[in-house]
């Protein structure tokens, strides 16, 4: 196998049009099809606990180029000078390469290769270290940090959701949840999509949810309450679809099996991307012309066949070929290269100035809990360290509505409470507004996948009721 | 020496005082706007002056003609399909085999409308903007006959009532029906209907007709808009029954369902009493068809959005001869939206009147019967079905053209270009920016959604910027509306640069906002739109009664009407603003500010409901109502018939 370094100005560097290369030589384009790949070496060494990434990619794995015609002997090693590196993105207009990378100093950070060419670049220096890269439309970088821990070595911090802009003083912090938020992806609406806990679920039970590039509007958008099981590493792909790995709580490994939700049902719509048992998959990303491109290995009658990159093109006609492998590797990530749409921008509503968002709720009595006893007060929650706490109380109005003003960036919870005081639906602290942010919910656990009804509700009409954190105490965060 | 220093001095002595001038205008600016951003505003005049001729406005100057298609209709035999062609005073001929253009008709007036006689010799055409139906013989393309119908005719339907053939028009303009007799072309009588009636279809049985009105009746408050559709027995002349669609909007077509008792309309479910905190998850709008069962009444909203994908402003609409599918022009989103009715009756079979009632807000529900969404050119608006069942056209009216779609395979046969699309003019460009929805997140509505013409929809909305429940607006009128600036209802805007910039998207769009190319489009669209028509003629007695009245002076009994509180000083000629916001004590709880931006009055009997929230239904109320304390103007002087002497004259304007 040869290896080409980037420094050699061989690779990515030179690779795309309109980029000046080394020297006086013609810039050449990636060709489209020219797949970015992560290879951990096999058989793996020993692996690293402690955290996620040092399981999922243990030293010496590294992120390559391999450019049409494809050919496992013959790759540029992006990662080149890192211990280790995964997570692979690629920019809608090809020019940038971004990745998790382990730096000489042990520590995970997100590195890029660009147009420029020359060796990985740092983009993060996050204490606690960053992962999971991905791009919003105006080139920002959206990362997880810090790293997350593997379950073996039990509970951390949550792992949160950051932006970093080439104008940003330093990361802007975009999720303030209690569970950990991971597996980020930009949606071409603009919207980030990702993994958290599901609130109030078992440990274990992921679904995903949405939030704009602010961190504005955290959103339930699929997995909620269908399938169980832990999902994660979401990715739009064709037929209006987003793709993510599951696991079931008992699986053992990282593998997972790839499902998807349709975009205009999502939560009527999961179902498996393969046969049950098919292989054992570590990623799914869009592949040529609608087809599937999956980093897996095969499971057969004839036992397992070998790990790598196949193109699976979905269908009673499908075909299923091994696209990729080298011997000396295992695959267990690829992304195609080709032009894309940049994803939608979106102009911020936050409101720097502000410490805290309005919450407004049509009609709280508008549930799937059954019985759905009516409501007449509402309790917010924010998480203390013994647990959720009560921030203060707001009345619900006769048409079952409420408006309140609350802290900004701290996580929120809320009680419905009957005539008696007692709680009859809940959610959690596990939601937040940003500072400056108006929040406007149809129910309360209302059927997903509404649209409002058309009714002033009667709360607007009057002052929010302000809860709030005791004067000069700052939320500092805190397990669930 | 001297020379030069006295040209230095009277140099820096220029540059201070302009310096002063500059720093306490914009002082002023800020102060009277808020704005940090203020590059629109050129000098004072932005603000503060007035055009020296409206012949010197854009909208008064000639603009360029496109032929864009506005009706379509098919011979019965399949072979023609005709076209109407409003802004070139035209009906184009298309051989529906060949689909070339194969003659033109001239039809001074804007062609609209097109319906034909059962065996195609004849074709009848609303003109728009000439407030008349003509009759065109088919063989020859000449006109053989002309009436005079209410302001704005569009949609017509030939009715084989028992009686009498019939024509049944919507004069969208006057909120009225024209019934009209076939041969001779005559008028039989006039019907009311909702507001602004816009297409007209006709029951299987040929007994009733069906009139779908396109704005929302006006509303007090919080209450619930409403559409109208208006089912006229056109035999008898008179209004059957009057179904209502709740907070419907936008509707521009209609059809009925062969073997079915059923009327479909396209609509746009507006959502303008809910906060707007965000546009995901149709918070605004979104896309829908209302299917009514005339053998109950009942109306069901159904869908055509879906959780994470929209297709805005459903235009026209037609079903398949076998009922199989109806067929939807998603003008907004450029696409063709199919809909399997027999899983929309499977559906409805099954649902229970709470899941037939929320239909329309459950996003997910279209995945059940939406089969195909096909795209097509720019702003499809109109289609039409060939006899056989095999064809569908559909006018791309941001397009000068018309797409063939073949409806076995649901893909385009072709496209029959009328023009050259006319990408090189910015009017027209801009009429694109402002017709495409794909600018706003996830493409929930486009620009026209809430400006259809340019015009308003008769709504109030709560934008959150100004805070939740605070600051509750009516929409206004985007016609006339150069040389009027500043604008937004608190005069902040000094341009439309500034009104459709970043700030808009961040507001209402939340999206990327509007290119810089796109906003000088959109700056000469905008601005092209001519005021409201209003009706031509002598001026009435009470029109000219009233005129006195607006400019007077003085009271009837002679006293002096301080010159702040006249008519005229505010709403002076020739745009009928002085383009100041004034404090005419409407400020309310929930308003910010007492002092709001003084409407241009051009066409202004055409945009209620009135005054910056929209609590005036009518021009009456705003002095009968809510001018107790004289402070819009002195009026409580006036009698009942100098009332409506004055609202006569402003229904001039």
């Amino acid at each position: 196998m040869t290896s080409r370094s980037v420094a050699s100005c061989l690779g990515l560097a030179v690779a795309l049009a309109g980029s000046p290369g080394c020297g006086k030589r013609k810039v050449e384009p990636i060709p489209t099809g020219s797949l970015v790949i992560t290879q951990v070496p096999a058989p793996a060494g020993a692996a690293v606990t402690g955290s996620l990434p040092d399981g999922r990619y243990p030293d010496g794995s590294r992120v390559v180029l391999a450019k049409v015609p494809l050919d496992p002997k013959s790759v540029t090693v992006l990662s080149e000078g890192l211990l280790a590196a995964g997570e692979p993105v690629v920019s809608p207009d090809s020019g940038r390469v971004l990745f998790s990378g382990k730096g000489r100093d042990g520590r995970w950070q997100v590195y890029e290769v660009t147009a420029a060419g020359g060796p990985p670049r740092a983009l993060t220096a996050v204490e606690g270290g960053a992962t999971s890269p991905a791009l919003l439309a105006d080139g920002s970088v959206v990362f997880a940090s810090p790293v997350p821990r593997s379950k073996d070595a039990g509970p951390g911090p949550p792992v949160a959701l950051w932006a970093l802009s080439a104008s940003d003083k330093g990361p802007r912090r975009l999720t303030f949840g209690t569970d950990s938020a991971t597996d980020p992806t930009v949606l071409s609406d603009g919207r980030i999509l990702f993994a958290s806990a599901q609130p109030g679920a078992s440990p274990g039970r992921t679904a995903l949810f949405t939030i704009y590039n602010d961190g504005t509007g955290v959103s339930p958008y699929a997995c909620q309450h269908d399938g169980g099981g832990d999902v994660g590493r979401p990715r739009e792909i064709s037929g209006g679809r987003v793709a993510f790995l599951s696991r079931q709580e008992k699986a053992a490994g990282e593998e997972g099996q790839p499902e998807a939700v349709v975009a205009a049902r999502p939560w009527r719509s999961r179902a498996l991307l393969l046969p049950r048992g098919a292989g054992r998959c570590t990623s799914v990303e869009p592949g040529e012309g609608g087809s599937l491109l999956l980093a897996m290995q095969t499971t057969g009658a004839a036992g397992q066949g070998p790990r790598g990159i196949r193109e699976v093109l979905e269908g009673p006609s499908g075909t299923d070929r091994l696209l990729f492998h080298d011997p000396a590797w295992n695959e267990v990530e690829a992304i195609r290269v080709e032009p894309r749409k940049r994803p939608m921008g979106r102009i911020s509503t936050i409101n720097p100035a502000k410490k805290t968002g309005v919450v407004f709720s049509i009609d709280v009595n508008h549930t799937t809990y059954e019985p759905a006893t009516p409501a007449v007060r509402i309790r917010i929650l924010t998480a203390g360290d013994g647990g959720a706490r009560p921030l203060g109380e707001v009345p619900v109005h006769a048409d079952g509505s409420f408006l309140a003003e609350v802290p900004s960036d701290v996580p929120l919870g809320f009680e419905a409470l009957d005539r008696d005081g007692k709680v009859v639906r809940r959610l959690p602290p596990s939601v937040w507004v940003r500072p400056g942010e108006n929040r406007g919910c149809i129910g309360c656990h209302e059927p997903h996948g509404l649209a409002p009804r058309n009714r002033r509700p009667l709360a607007v009409k009057g002052p929010a009721v302000a809860v709030g954190l005791a004067p000069n105490e700052t939320y500092r965060g805190s397990a669930r | 020496m001297n020379l030069l220093r006295k040209t230095i001095l009277a140099g820096i002595g220029v540059a201070i005082v302009a310096g002063f001038s500059a720093l306490g205008a914009h002082s002023h600016m800020l102060s009277m706007s808020g704005r940090k951003d203020l590059s629109g505003v050129k000098n004072c005049w932005t603000c503060h002056g007035q055009p020296e001729s409206i012949d010197e406005l854009p909208w008064a100057k000639p603009r360029p003609h496109h032929p864009a298609p506005a009706g379509l209709a098919v011979s019965p035999d399949g072979r023609r399909l005709y076209v109407a062609l409003d802004d070139v005073d035209e009906v184009a001929v298309i051989d529906a085999g060949t689909r070339q253009v194969v003659g033109k008709a001239k039809v001074a007036g804007g062609p609209t409308g097109l319906a034909l006689d059962p065996k195609g010799t004849r074709l009848f055409v609303t003109c728009r903007s000439g407030d008349r139906v003509a009759a065109i013989d088919t063989a020859t393309l000449g006109e053989v006959g002309s009436v005079a119908v209410g302001t704005g005719p569009v949609g017509i339907a030939f009715v084989a009532a028992p009686g009498g053939d019939r024509l049944v028009v919507a004069n969208s303009a006057s909120d009225d029906l024209s019934v009209l007799a076939v041969s001779p072309l005559s008028n039989l009588g006039h019907l009311a209907s909702g507001r602004e009636p816009y297409a007209v279809t006709v029951s299987p049985d040929g007994a009733r007709a069906l009139v779908v009105s396109r704005m929302a009746g006006v509303t007090r408050g919080d209450e619930v808009p409403a559409a109208e559709i208006t089912v006229v027995d056109p035999a008898a002349i008179r209004v059957v029954s009057r179904e209502r669609m709740e907070s419907g909007h936008l509707s521009e077509g209609i059809c009925t369902v062969p073997g079915r008792p059923w009327s479909l309309t396209p609509i746009l479910k507006v959502r303008n009493l809910v906060p707007i905190t965000h546009a995901a998850q149709g918070w605004v709008l979104s896309a829908g068809v209302a299917l009514t069962d005339h053998s109950t009444g009942s109306v069901v909203e159904l869908p055509l959005d879906e959780t994470n994908g929209y297709y805005s402003d459903p235009s026209g609409i037609a079903v398949d001869p076998s009922a199989k599918r109806a067929f939807i022009a998603s003008a907004g989103a450029n696409v063709v939206t199919v809909v399997d009715l027999g899983k929309v009756a499977a559906w409805l079979a099954t649902a229970g009147e709470p899941a037939r009632k929320g239909a329309i807000d459950d996003l997910q529900l279209s995945s059940e019967f939406v089969v195909a969404r096909i795209p097509t050119g720019y702003n499809p608006r109109q289609v039409a079905m060939s006899p056989d069942g095999r064809t569908l056209w559909v006018a791309e009216r941001l397009q000068d053209s018309v797409l063939a779609i073949d409806i076995a395979t649901l893909k385009p046969l072709g496209r029959v270009a009328l023009g050259d699309g006319g990408d090189s003019d910015p009017i027209r460009r801009g009429e694109r920016v402002f017709a495409r929805a794909t600018t706003t997140f996830q493409g929930q509505f486009s620009c026209r959604s809430c400006h259809p013409d340019g015009h308003v929809d008769g709504l109030q909305y709560d934008f959150d910027i100004d805070g939740v429940g605070r600051d509750i607006l009516d929409n206004r009128s985007l016609q006339g509306l150069a040389g009027t600036e500043p604008f937004k209802w608190n005069g902040k805007n000094p341009s439309l640069r500034v009104q459709c910039g970043p700030r808009f998207a961040k507001v209402l769009t939340r999206s990327d906002p509007f290119s810089e190319k796109d906003l000088d489009d959109l700056d000469s669209f905008i601005f092209s739109l001519p005021p409201t028509r209003v009706p031509s003629g002598p001026w009435t007695e009470s029109q000219k009664r009233g005129r006195e009245l607006f400019f007077a002076t003085q009271t009837t009994d002679g006293r002096e009407i301080p010159y702040g509180l006249r008519c005229s000083t505010c709403h002076r000629p020739p745009l009928f603003t002085d383009r100041i916001p004034a404090d005419v004590g409407t400020k309310g709880p929930s308003d910010s500010t007492a002092l709001f931006d003084t409407p241009h009055l051009l066409g202004i009997a055409a945009s209620a409901p009135y005054l910056h929230d929209g609590r005036a239904a009518t021009l009456e109320e705003i002095w009968t109502v809510y001018n107790g304390k004289d402070q819009h103007g002195i009026t409580n002087y006036m009698n009942k018939i100098q009332m409506n002497d004055l609202i006569e004259y402003l229904k001039r304007l």
